[in-house]
């Protein structure tokens, strides 16, 4: 039979037939389990597609190829992602008790501790730093990070382990935040703030941080930077449509093309490796950590503030948006069933999105 | 074992990263208490509790009201008032929206059955009938009270400002010439 009847049959390794499996299960998990679909379902089919063997649409000249050359390896699609991500956030939760905030630093001890066991496990610094920052739960961030300092082999199962975790922060955060807090402090009920978050105030807080951020952290200064600018269109209220376009098409746009294009970076010479396993077990040490971290400095808020703050909120520091403040409002509801916890979450969540840009600025500015 | 310099690199940027991260978001929470400082928010009304009526009132006023003493044993507050934060409703308040609509909801349904008349349940119906100084005919009280008159008015309601479908008429139908009959 003429070989060029069998097509690209032939040229199917082992390899490529397990990478396939593994972008099925992706859009399994993705369409079927409901775990982060948006992401783990372009994922998946971008590994899908990168496998296939003799399509050369992953090569440089290829499809997706080209969209990571234009979008990955300049760090444009995770700096589209977070301008979406701050269109969409709304700080006011944080602005109306801006203790929380602190909550948002402590869970970034996660960074830095699987930091410090990546490099204890042998991996290089700049390695270390990519892997460490999949604690920061936050999947643009995680991206922006490892492209400027990881190998490309590693690009993709630090992006596919920043998200499965991001996806399954329901399943490991529970444990532990019921593991270091008794039953007394779990059902605390939290005072409400006494007033608003004034107009004045929510437009000027995206332009201090731009500054003062960018100022502290400059090579955080396009994350921050794009992420106050999405939530400055939000807040500003005289420009709806841009506002609408950067929480819907643009945001949208840009996670089709980024979930292909890191699916696309996942091939079997590349990814079936003991390496991935690794980076997957850190990334769960460094979730595992930002939340113990969060929840045991919530404890020390707890004593300080004589029992007005659940020691809980603190796990929701891991950015995670809106997933750990969901989570913390569930495990709050598991013993008092009155206990409205959210909107108390949802400051040290949307304070850990500031917080762990700060983080990954910080790393790459000594890395760099 | 010796470990690497980067080890002891690393050691360094995690002490030294994690006190900026920590220094970076101390600025930022006193900006943000400056911020409401300079810029206050409005005041949240606290959640009305069915004591502060009373407590407004003065004692006359109380005295005066003797009769609705009972109803100030009703006005206890379920909770501490620390427990009752603004903006969220509380529970009794959520269970009498629950019969409310719950209640509405039995009454629309009943306004497109064909219930008798004389039945108890027709005064729902009949009570959101148009009153007699509105237009409505004193004579036609029957009607307003049959399911019929009901489910005619709605009917008429809803195709108010349209011309009827006419018969046969299929609105989901892609053929449809005119395309704006949403019904």
């Amino acid at each position: 039979m003429p070989a060029e009847l069998l097509g690209a049959f032939p040229d199917l390794t082992p390899g490529n037939v397990a990478m396939i499996c593994i972008a099925l299960g992706m859009v399994y998990l993705g369409v079927s389990k409901r775990y982060e679909p948006l992401l783990l379902l372009p994922i998946g089919l971008g590994v899908m597609l990168a496998n296939l063997p003799s399509t050369g649409i992953a090569e440089d000249d290829g499809f997706l190829g080209l969209l990571r050359r234009a979008g990955l390896d300049n760090e444009l699609f995770p700096l589209l992602m977070f301008l979406g991500v701050g269109a969409l956030t709304d700080f006011t939760p944080m602005l109306q008790r801006p203790v929380t905030v602190l909550l948002g630093a402590a869970a970034q001890v996660g960074i830095f501790a699987a930091l410090i066991a990546a490099l204890f496990l042998g991996w290089g610094l700049d390695n270390a730093g990519a892997i460490g920052v999949i604690g920061s739960a936050d999947g643009p961030t995680t991206i922006f990070v490892s492209t400027q300092l990881a190998d490309v082999d590693l690009w993709g199962p630090i992006a596919v382990a920043a998200y499965s975790y991001m996806a399954m922060v329901p399943l490991i955060q529970p444990p532990i935040m019921r593991l270091v807090t008794t039953r007394k402090e779990r059902m605390v009920r939290m005072p409400y703030p006494s007033q608003t978050a004034s107009f004045k105030a929510r437009v000027f807080f995206p332009i201090i941080v731009i500054i003062l951020g960018s100022l502290i952290a400059p090579k955080a200064a396009p994350l921050i930077g794009m992420l106050m600018f999405g939530n400055l269109l939000r807040e500003v209220g005289v420009v709806d449509r841009l506002s609408r376009a950067a929480q819907n098409e643009l945001i949208n746009v840009t996670t089709i093309f980024l979930g292909l294009t890191v699916g696309s970076t996942m091939t079997a010479e590349r990814f079936l490796d003991t390496q991935t396993l690794g980076i997957f077990a850190l990334g769960l040490f460094a979730f595992a950590i930002a939340t113990l971290t969060g929840v045991l400095f919530g404890k020390v808020m707890y004593y300080a503030s004589r029992g007005q703050i659940n020691p809980l909120i603190g796990a929701a520091g891991v950015s995670a948006v809106p997933m750990a403040a969901r989570v913390v409002h569930r495990v709050g509801q598991e013993d008092d069933s009155d206990n409205w916890l959210l909107m108390h979450a949802m400051g040290p969540n949307v304070a850990g999105v500031i917080g762990s840009a700060i983080a990954g600025g910080v790393i790459l500015g000594y890395l760099l | 074992m010796t470990l690497p310099e980067s080890f002891y690199e690393g050691l360094n940027l995690a002490g030294t990263g994690m006190a900026l991260v920590f220094v970076t978001l101390v600025v930022f929470m006193l900006i943000l208490m400056a911020l409401n400082k300079l810029f206050p928010g409005d005041e949240l009304e606290l959640e009305p509790t069915a004591t502060s009526p009373v407590a407004e009132t003065s004692p006359e006023q109380q005295a005066a009201a003797g009769a609705t003493a009972p109803g100030a044993e009703v006005a206890e507050p379920p909770a501490p008032p620390e427990l009752q934060p603004a903006g969220v409703i509380p529970g009794s308040q959520i269970a009498a929206m629950a019969v409310a609509i719950y209640l509405a909801m039995e009454r629309e349904e009943q306004a497109y059955q064909p219930v008798e008349w004389s039945e108890p349940e027709v005064a729902l119906v009949s009570a959101s009938a148009p009153a007699p100084e509105q237009g409505a005919a004193p004579d036609d009280t029957a009607q307003h009270r049959s399911g019929w008159g009901a489910s005619g008015r709605a009917a008429f309601r809803e195709t108010q400002g349209r011309r009827a479908p006419s018969y046969n008429h299929r609105p989901q139908s892609p053929f449809n010439p005119r395309g704006k009959d949403k019904r």
